[in-house]
């Protein structure tokens, strides 16, 4: 594991797990999660459906549908106040209500239905904005600007817009101005641009960057787009099936990945300039029983899964290089093998 | 599936198809043009990739076309066999319903588009059953077959949509639509929701079926590269026109409208 460094993560999360109950028996969907995230800096969480990305964005804000049950050994957030550990906090709490949103924002996949559909975006801006100011004409002013920063200016008339009047485009422009209304450290960005085309999300990824150095703020965001990662994350983290198989600088993880199963997922993004005969799958799924504790997760699906090697035991992430580590048999050596995993 | 010029019969023929909009509460004459006089036709075995920006009309397009929404002017001809061809535009609520098993349409959210409460099997048999295509006695027989097709396991059959993930679902809506054996389907951001390890199942699967049934496709996508890999050619939508169109190979390399320039930079 990493040093701290001296000025210390902003965030950091600390054997995270996420478990529901399902017809089957309890399920991991988050199985002791670890990650730091440093102020101004992007983390790019990537993986499957089913991996566990949108759940450790939930689990963070404390937001973890029921019957689903986080515990952590902690979720540490630096706060103006001092640091928190959000898992000891009241989920229904002052604390709570006041990292989400002032301290930490959110906006996710398909903004059109995320937003409230019967309240206009001004009073959608407006509700936020009562963490910040009192002052009603203080708010309308600070809502305006806000909107006019992320493309959508006051003679647009946005303010007294429902969000199913917007483009999709424009949806997610204005959950991004909520969601940044209140200038939180941490913006967590879930699948913000799946299902825009491919003007609209660049649109949107250079906006959150531009507002990013702005406010100074760090990001998780979280996606399946690999090339949407690739262009906006200083570190990415690889998920499967609950845990970070691969953490690594951006170049890294994507330009020479380690795990085999960051190598399929790269070598399934279609090409854009020459057609190929046959698309690269994965084969399988993300296991959807709990994770096994007698070999590593990808086994089954693992193209260079060797008999002896990667069974018997579950992979540790080890760190190979600096601050990139690697949860793999292939790459680590039969004294780092654990059972704690 | 090689480009061959429009030697091939054509299966669909749209022309001068236009569809406006009336948006209520904006002064008195609203109205907005979402398809303008637009032309094309797709051959027989060969897929048409459709690119444009959100809400240039793609999806209009492709609900005119099949009739799920009314073309507000227009001609739709469809070549439902070898030698008979229909005016879709032309038929009348229950012609049209007899109709449509030619013409099929995959969606982009397989959840919303399959009913919750119904089972794969159901779901994939209805179309079956509405158009009397198989017997009540082979239907279960039939069903293991299309689940096959689509390299789905015939233990989902019993399965609801909620209970598949998101690849599986988009398969079982792939398998709703071919099940009647159209000559054209229409699939419309097929895996725009999917992640990339399924997505290549998906298109795996929409490649082989086109092969084995020369099956004719109109593919929507905003993702560039996932067009590249399916389509024969590519027409590039704005503002409710078809700007450009050509051999995909021809208009990825060397662009002609500044539109279609836009696109190709920023994916």
């Amino acid at each position: 594991m990493k040093g701290i460094p001296v000025d210390g993560p902003l965030l950091e999360v600390q054997s995270l797990r996420v478990s529901f109950p399902t017809a089957d028996g309890i399920q991991h969907a988050v199985d002791g999660l670890s990650f730091a995230l440093h102020a101004g800096e992007t983390l790019g969480i990537i993986g499957e459906s089913g991996c566990g990305k949108t759940v450790t964005g939930q689990a963070i804000l404390r937001t973890v549908p029921p019957p689903g049950h986080a515990v952590a050994h902690a979720v540490r957030l630096v706060m103006d106040t001092g640091t928190v550990d959000l898992m000891r906090c009241d989920p229904d709490g002052d604390v709570m209500r006041a990292v989400r949103g002032r301290q930490i924002g959110i906006v996710f996949q398909d903004p059109a239905t995320r937003l409230t559909p019967v309240l206009t975006i001004g009073a959608q801006l407006d509700e936020m904005l009562r963490r910040r100011t009192p002052d009603p004409a203080e708010r309308r002013t600070i809502a305006l600007e806000i909107l006019d920063r992320v493309g959508m200016p006051a003679s647009g008339g946005h303010l007294a817009a429902y969000p199913h009047q917007l483009s999709g485009g424009l949806a997610q422009r204005a959950a991004l101005a909520i969601a940044l209304c209140c200038q939180p450290q941490i913006l967590i960005a879930d699948e913000p641009t799946t299902g825009l085309d491919p003007v609209t999300r660049g649109e949107v990824l250079a906006l959150i960057a531009t507002l990013q150095a702005e406010l100074g703020m760090a990001v998780i965001h979280i996606s399946h787009d690999l090339t949407a990662i690739g262009r906006v994350s200083d570190r990415v983290a690889v998920m499967y099936a609950g845990r970070i198989v691969e953490v690594g600088s951006s170049a890294r993880v994507l330009g020479s990945p380690m795990h085999p199963y960051t190598a399929r997922l790269l070598a399934a993004n279609p090409p854009m300039d020459r057609r190929v005969e046959r698309f690269d799958t994965v084969p399988g799924m993300v296991p959807s029983g709990d994770a096994r504790w007698d070999s590593c997760a990808f086994a089954d699906r693992c193209d260079e899964f060797q008999h002896g090697v990667c069974n018997g035991a579950t992979p540790a992430l080890v760190e190979l290089e600096a601050g990139h580590a690697v949860r793999c048999f292939l790459h680590s050596s039969a004294q780092e093998r654990t059972r704690a995993g | 599936m090689p480009d061959d010029g429009g030697r091939r019969a054509p299966v669909v023929r749209v022309t001068g198809l236009s569809k406006d909009y009336h948006r209520r509460g904006v002064g008195a004459d609203s109205r907005v043009r979402a398809v303008d006089d637009l032309s094309l036709t797709i051959n027989r075995g060969c897929t048409l990739g459709l690119v444009g920006e959100s809400s240039c009309g793609k999806t209009t397009l492709a609900r005119a076309m099949l009739r799920l929404i009314e073309p507000t002017a227009g001609r739709v001809e469809l070549a439902i066999s070898e030698t008979r061809t229909v005016d879709l535009t032309a038929l009348g609520p229950r012609e049209l319903r007899h109709t449509r098993r030619y013409a099929q349409m995959v969606f982009q959210d397989p959840l919303g588009s399959l009913n919750p409460r119904h089972t794969v099997r159901e779901i994939i048999t209805e179309p079956l059953v509405i158009h009397r295509l198989t017997s009540p006695a082979e239907l279960d027989t039939r069903a293991r077959e299309l689940v096959d097709l689509v390299g789905l396991d015939p233990a989902h059959l019993d399965h609801r949509g909620p209970e598949l993930s998101g690849g599986e679902r988009q398969r079982v809506g792939i398998v709703r639509a071919i099940a009647t054996r159209p000559q054209l389907l229409v699939a419309d951001e097929p895996v725009a929701a999917l992640d990339v390890s399924v997505q290549g199942q998906v298109l795996n699967c929409l490649r082989d079926l086109q092969a084995e049934r020369s099956l004719t496709m109109l593919f929507i996508s905003h993702d560039l590269a996932v067009i590249r890999q399916m389509a024969d050619r590519v027409a590039v939508m704005h503002r409710g026109r078809i700007v450009e169109t050509g051999p995909t190979r021809d208009v990825f390399e060397c662009p002609a409208h500044p539109q279609t320039a836009r696109l190709i930079a920023h994916s």
